[in-house]
């Protein structure tokens, strides 16, 4: 067989719409993204609430060192690809049951990034740890 | 409830409790989350019932929700998958078979219609999840395939002049709705299959969780009451019933029985239990009544700490899962650019019709794809094996400790408790000239009563034997690898070793011979001084458990080099090695050096498991590359053990290296397998045969292929619980 590699316009635009969409892709998935910071609670520990679908909104958390912080995870899909978050650093892995929040209580005690994700390391968000 | 305004007024009834500082109630999940100080749940049930609803304190989700909603999730992707397959058998016999008729491709849209937004709802719902919060996953890939696919094929329907037909026209240029049939049916299967056996997968911690009776015989004043687990508090008194499973974790006031611990301990013979004995929740009582005293109740039991150890090493993550990671976490935004790519290459030099043929490429590009085989590759292998191993009493602390005991070279073993009973005994009592026997044991025992080392149990004991009256001591002093020092009667009394000895400046050449003689029998010789003069010569031995040389010869068999390390004298401790066939040992080793001798095996290259009771070893089992507790009972979760055996049998040693060196092995082949089948798999669908062979991967099989490759990713993971440890 041969392969007809006559440039005609609706190739150029193919080409470039290709390479447009890379780029688009690339910046779409690996784009820096703003952390929402937990906020203060009544008993003093941190809290937040993260909406699990098809991800985690908000995907990174940012949190004070030595001070407990109160993940809610608010599941609203019964995907079994979040059906499960692990947090290695904390040596956790729990079920989130489906349309159903989820208390999860750990103490950051490690400045830096720690993140999570679902049961097949496919979702991902972070718990940035500031001083 | 039904509505909003319930939610409101029960919202309102809680908050008018005294303490609430807030409450939330779930339409969804009809659950009311309440906070504040000294709250009780008695009384915000009250209120509820009183604002005209029913409410009772909520219990923590239990294994039985698990399962629950694993059913539902099985029974809605098996509705799915049969509808989608027959909804899809006609539009591939019209499209196989080759039928024309008038209208044959709007009937083939209708029938597929529902298969695409119906069946494959959780892919398309997935997918617009994903990609509002800039993710993706499997559905992101099925999604975007099918749509793809089915975009096409309605274009071809309406518009059939805008797709350009060419040599293969008939095959590329018209309809796909059979192809987008096929995919969502297989696909569906396979995350059906998927979902059971994934539910099998952590099946071990659910046995355990099940172990727990839910209820419980209290004796209030002698009358015996049914309560729930959750009413059981520490010291009170349970009944416990032949055939019954004990509640919670005590000790026996009255009654004997055999109790079955194999559940927990991994100990295959049942445990005689009498007054004094603990016994662990969970365990099944034999034909035997017991009357037992709670001691821990609640998160505190043996078998709470069990299941949560288990759980906390199912969370973890094994070193050899880093690169899946780094894989998995961009997989399928390479995958959607590779698939662009591949569309414009098809699109730009590919034979007519060339959209056609390039958004067929597209979709065998995305449905080949498996993230999912690669997420799946290692987890479930860490489930399984953690989860069998639990099954046979021995838990791992984490993933990283279960991959590093497959390395394994040399097992040392700790002789005390771990060869040996660790319930040593007076054997023979060999006086000084001009010395009686029971003064020697006399004077051992006024000394020994204060210290809380095995031996010193057994001089004591010896003389309570012999009726002997216990002298009183003036002062105490432990000499940790050595004996004991102080004074009895105002005198000046040393018990030990004959490096005590030459500490005190003692001579043992008295004793020497009988010393000498004791040692090579395996016996520990005890030296009795008084005053600056041995005056006898105590023996102690320690029986080797009868399972000993059983598991040696097993680890030994898997290749394992085996020493023994011990505080005794070389000779007592060749002797035993002799008897259970040990290669090396380290004999006269002080309780602080054990971890340096650790230390010196590994910089000779060895890569170390340390056996120990996890009590006075915890240094060098801290050092060993894996540090293994044994013979933990009740007392689980040793801080300083990398892996912890419930029961007290040396042979679970070669079944925890052997459980590590099977799981690696399944993770090892479920990430080559799903590696490989992705760098192959993605390029054939990509095309990369076609310009040499015209070969075309179809769409239908790539998802026939991804949907089997998960399957057989977890299938291999189970094949772990099914072994024998």
């Amino acid at each position: 067989m041969t392969l007809d590699f006559v440039g005609t316009a609706d190739r150029i635009v193919a080409v470039a719409g290709g390479v447009a969409a890379c780029v688009f892709l690339y910046f779409f998935f690996f784009g820096r993204r703003r952390g929402v910071s937990a906020r203060r609670g009544v008993a003093g520990a941190q809290e937040v609430t993260i909406v699990v679908a098809g991800g985690y909104r908000p995907d990174v958390v940012v949190a004070k060192k030595g001070v407990p912080l109160t993940i809610t995870f608010d599941r609203q899909e019964d995907n079994p690809c979040s059906d499960e978050v692990v947090l290695p650093e904390f040596k956790l892995r729990r079920r989130l049951p489906a349309f159903a929040k989820t208390e999860i209580t750990v103490v950051p005690e490690r400045v830096g990034e720690s993140p999570f994700s679902c049961g097949m390391n496919m979702l991902h968000g972070m718990i940035r740890v500031v001083d | 409830m039904h509505c909003a305004s319930c939610v409101t007024t029960i919202e309102n009834a809680l908050a008018r409790v005294d303490g609430v500082t807030e409450a939330s109630v779930n339409l969804a999940t009809s659950r009311a989350r309440v906070r504040g100080e000294n709250l009780d749940p008695d009384r915000l049930v009250e209120a509820v019932r009183q604002s005209g609803y029913g409410a009772s304190p909520a219990q923590d989700r239990t294994p039985a929700d698990d399962l629950a909603r694993e059913e539902t999730e099985v029974r809605d992707a098996r509705r799915r998958t049969v509808a989608a397959a027959a909804l899809t058998l006609p539009v591939l016999v019209i499209s196989m078979a080759g039928i024309r008729f008038p209208g044959s491709e709007i009937v083939q849209l209708l029938l597929t219609l529902p298969v695409y937004l119906w069946a494959g709802w959780p892919f398309l719902s997935g997918m617009v999840r994903t990609l509002r919060n800039r993710t993706a996953n499997m559905d992101t890939l099925v999604g975007l395939g099918t749509t793809a696919a089915f975009l096409l094929s309605v274009v071809a329907t309406f518009f059939p002049r805008a797709l350009p037909a060419g040599p293969h026209g008939a095959e590329m240029g018209s309809v796909y709705y059979e192809a987008i049939g096929v995919i969502l049916t297989l696909i569906l299967l396979g995350r059906l299959l998927e979902t059971r056996a994934r539910g099998r997968t952590s099946s071990a911690i659910r046995l355990l969780l099940d172990l727990a009776p839910k209820r419980a015989r209290l004796l209030r004043g002698g009358v015996e009451v049914e309560v729930p687990l959750s009413q059981v508090r520490v010291g009170d008194r349970l009944h416990v019933k032949p055939g019954d499973a004990v509640p919670v974790d005590g000790r026996v006031a009255s009654g004997r029985s055999a109790v079955d611990e194999s559940l927990v301990t991994g100990e295959s013979l049942p445990v005689e239990k009498t007054v004094g004995d603990r016994v662990i929740g969970g365990t099944l009582n034999g034909e035997g009544v017991l009357e037992v005293e709670a001691t821990a109740v609640g998160s505190d039991t043996a078998l709470a700490r069990i299941v949560r150890l288990v759980q906390e090493a199912q969370a973890s993550k094994p070193p050899i899962q880093k690169l899946a990671d780094r894989v998995a976490g961009v997989f399928v935004p390479v995958v959607l650019m590779i698939a662009v790519a591949a569309w414009v290459v098809w699109y730009v030099a590919g034979p007519e019709p060339r959209a056609g043929f390039a958004t067929y490429v597209l979709a065998s590009v995305l449905l080949i794809a498996c993230p999912c085989a690669l997420g799946l590759a290692t987890p479930t292998a860490i489930l399984v094996g953690t989860g069998r191993g639990a099954r046979s009493g021995i838990l791992f602390r984490n993933a990283e400790a279960l991959e590093r005991a497959r390395a394994v070279t040399t097992v040392l073993l700790d002789k005390t408790g771990t060869v040996t009973e660790g319930k040593p005994r007076v054997t023979d009592v060999v006086p000084a000239a001009g010395t009686q026997e029971d003064d020697v044991l006399r004077i051992a025992a006024a000394l020994e009563k204060h210290s809380a080392h095995p031996v010193a149990a057994a001089v004591v004991a010896a003389a309570v034997e012999r009726n002997l009256p216990v002298a009183g001591t003036e002062s105490f002093e432990s000499r940790p690898g050595r004996g004991v020092e102080g004074v009895v009667g105002g005198r000046r009394a040393a018990v030990g070793n004959a490096a005590l000895l030459e500490e005190a400046k003692v001579d043992p050449s008295p004793m020497a011979e009988a010393s000498e003689r004791l040692s090579g029998e395996g016996k520990t010789p005890l030296f009795v001084a008084v005053d600056g003069r041995v005056i006898g010569l105590l023996a102690v031995a320690d029986r080797e458990k009868p399972s000993s040389a059983r598991a040696i010869a097993a680890l030994k068999a898997r290749g394992l080099r085996v020493a023994m390390i011990t505080g005794d004298q070389a000779k007592t401790a060749e002797a035993v090695a002799a008897r259970v066939g040990v290669d090396e040992v380290f004999a006269e080793v002080l309780p602080a050096d054990k971890a340096l001798r650790v230390r010196e095996l590994q910089d000779r290259g060895e890569v170390v498991a340390m056996v120990g009771d996890g009590v006075n070893d915890a240094p060098a089992l801290a050092q060993a590359d894996v540090g293994i507790a044994i013979g933990a009972g009740a007392d689980v979760a040793i801080e300083a053990a990398d892996v912890t055996l419930v029961g007290g049998s040396l042979e679970s040693v070669a079944e925890a290296i052997e459980l590590s060196r099977a799981t690696l092995a399944a993770i090892r082949q479920n990430l080559l397998f799903a590696f490989l089948y992705n760098v192959i798999g993605i390029p054939i669908a990509a095309g990369a045969l076609y310009p040499a062979t015209g070969w075309l991967l179809s769409p239908m099989v790539a998802a026939a292929a991804m949907a089997f490759s998960s399957v057989s990713v977890v299938a291999n993971s189970l094949r772990l619980a099914g072994r024998k440890a």
